[in-house]
């Protein structure tokens, strides 16, 4: 069980962001990890934490075009072990025998393309301030969508912290599978939220290249300053409610000075001595 | 469930809300009023219903600016202090005026003149209106920018319900504050007519624009005062 808990650990460190929680995927771009007839096949499900895995590929009938790095380089043989086992048990999936500790038995998955190595295109080389404008506001997306900044946050853009509708993507290039990834997630954006907004104001290839060499430069950024694994909220401390904790008492003072002038009334003073007239001195 | 909250809600609500309202301005003009309950008590008034309404209506602004030059927010946007200071400015207001809310609800469940001539229908909205100050104070804080992306998405679909060619499928992956804060208004819409919200609408803006008149009095007043 003490292995089941690391692998979900693991689970919600590398693969939620684009598996989603609860194993549902992304329709058209992240298959589906609940219910997913290829994770019968354990050898199968090493093999693509390790190598990655590129669409198209067919899961339950539907298509899926999305591309995953490969996490063999940062994930150590147990840890892709642990992870493993936990996909093939997580979310009702009956996978995992008693013995799945050792690589047991191969069903192969018929519904799967083997994992084929990524071969990346050409990528065009994007330019990062430009990325960074377009990530920020400064500069509109051609097709009318908002920036990323409306949302999402990297570490140095702001001293106090910035979008946290959406994940923080100091790191989204290591993340997402460097390059490749990334310009595959750009692509056909279909994050929960971003996939209705951004279906109607896609991004051009330009722009996609200009975010994807400004997140590269913020990932590298990071790991030089050795914040790279920082955890967000560290940055995220809510200065909101700090605005909004000394703004209101404030307007609260503004309202003194009116305070004077809601003397009592005559009805009030009537109430109060009996008469009409000012209390005589 | 999307389907009824962003879709059937919104179109049944603002039905409701134009046609009672016509209806009850043609037939019941008397009772267009928020009936006000300041001889009543003034005291708990003032620190109450000055926060509330400034900071409502100061708060309004700021979404009726998203939804009519949202490129003008997300410019402002792009600075990320800029954002800061807009989204604290509106989460103090917005505190101040929830603090205000509360404090008028207090005054018309405490103070017995005033609870004698509170209707149901008082308690519902103040009850609502708490709903609505705080799942946006609460946006506001945990799906920073709300200035930016309600430009991207509260702004096209607000148009899309009202061009009539609705696209509730743009809330759908929202998290339920942000759906309890639409919904939330949809049914403050929806129950207008039939409250003391319609007090809204006996704005007086004509002032703005009438005729100006000359006040003439029957006696000079210092001439008035030298005599007493």
């Amino acid at each position: 069980m003490a292995r089941a808990a690391t692998g979900a650990e693991l689970y919600d460190q590398h693969c939620a962001a684009c598996h989603q929680a609860g194993g549902t995927g992304v329709p058209g771009v992240f298959p589906p990890l609940a219910g997913n007839a290829a994770l019968a096949d354990a050898e199968h499900v090493r093999s693509v934490i390790e190598k990655g895995l590129s669409g198209p590929l067919q899961v339950g009938g539907a298509t899926f075009d999305g591309s995953m790095p490969p996490f063999g380089a940062q994930l150590g043989a147990a840890e892709v072990q642990s992870l493993a086992d936990y996909l093939r048990s997580a979310w009702g999936n009956g996978f995992a025998g008693p013995s799945a500790g050792g690589g047991t038995a191969a069903t192969p998955a018929a519904s799967t393309p083997p994992a084929a190595p990524s071969t990346a295109p050409a990528a065009p080389a994007g330019d990062a301030s430009v990325g960074h404008a377009l990530f920020s506001g400064e500069l509109r997306f051609r097709n009318g969508a908002p920036p990323c900044s409306a949302c999402h946050a990297v570490q140095r853009e702001s001293p106090l912290g910035g979008g946290s509708m959406g994940r923080d993507l100091t790191t989204a290039y290591d993340r997402m599978g460097q390059s490749t990834g990334l310009q595959g997630v750009l692509k056909t954006i279909a994050f929960p939220v971003m996939r209705q907004t951004f279906a109607s104001h896609p991004l051009t290839d330009a722009e996609i290249a200009d975010l994807v060499a400004y997140l590269r430069e913020t990932a590298s950024a990071a790991h030089a300053h050795g914040t790279a694994g920082a955890d967000p909220a560290r940055f995220g401390f809510n200065w909101i409610w700090l605005f909004a904790a000394v703004g209101a008492p404030l307007l609260f003072a503004l309202l003194l000075i009116g305070w004077p002038r809601q003397r009592e009334s005559a009805s009030e003073r009537l109430r109060r001595t009996g008469r009409v007239g000012r209390p005589r001195r | 469930m999307n389907a009824l909250l962003f879709l059937a809600l919104p179109y049944a609500a603002i039905s409701l809300f134009v046609a009672v309202t016509v209806y009850r301005f043609r037939e019941r003009p008397f009772t267009v009023s928020s009936l006000s309950s300041q001889l009543l008590e003034r005291k708990r008034l003032y620190w109450g219903s000055i926060p509330f309404h400034w900071g409502v209506v100061l708060i309004l602004l700021g979404h009726l600016t998203a939804l009519l030059v949202p490129r003008g927010v997300i410019w402002w946007g792009a600075v990320p202090l800029r954002s800061w200071l807009l989204e604290g400015s509106g989460a103090a207001l917005a505190l101040w005026a929830l603090v205000g809310l509360l404090v008028l609800l207090w005054r018309r469940a405490s103070d017995p003149r005033v609870r004698a001539v509170s209707t149901g229908m008082d308690y519902v909205v103040l009850l609502l209106l708490v709903v609505q100050l705080a799942s946006g104070l609460w946006t506001a804080a945990s799906y920073r920018f709300g200035s930016m992306w309600f430009a991207g998405v509260m702004t096209p679909y607000l148009w899309s319900i009202l061009t009539l060619r609705p696209r509730p499928e743009l809330l759908v992956d929202m998290a339920w504050p942000i759906q309890l804060h639409v919904a939330g208004f949809f049914v403050l819409l929806a129950v207008f007519p039939f409250t003391r919200l319609v007090h809204i609408l006996t704005l007086p803006l004509g002032y703005l624009v009438r005729p100006w008149q000359i006040v003439v009095w029957p006696r000079r007043a210092r001439a008035l005062r030298r005599r007493r």
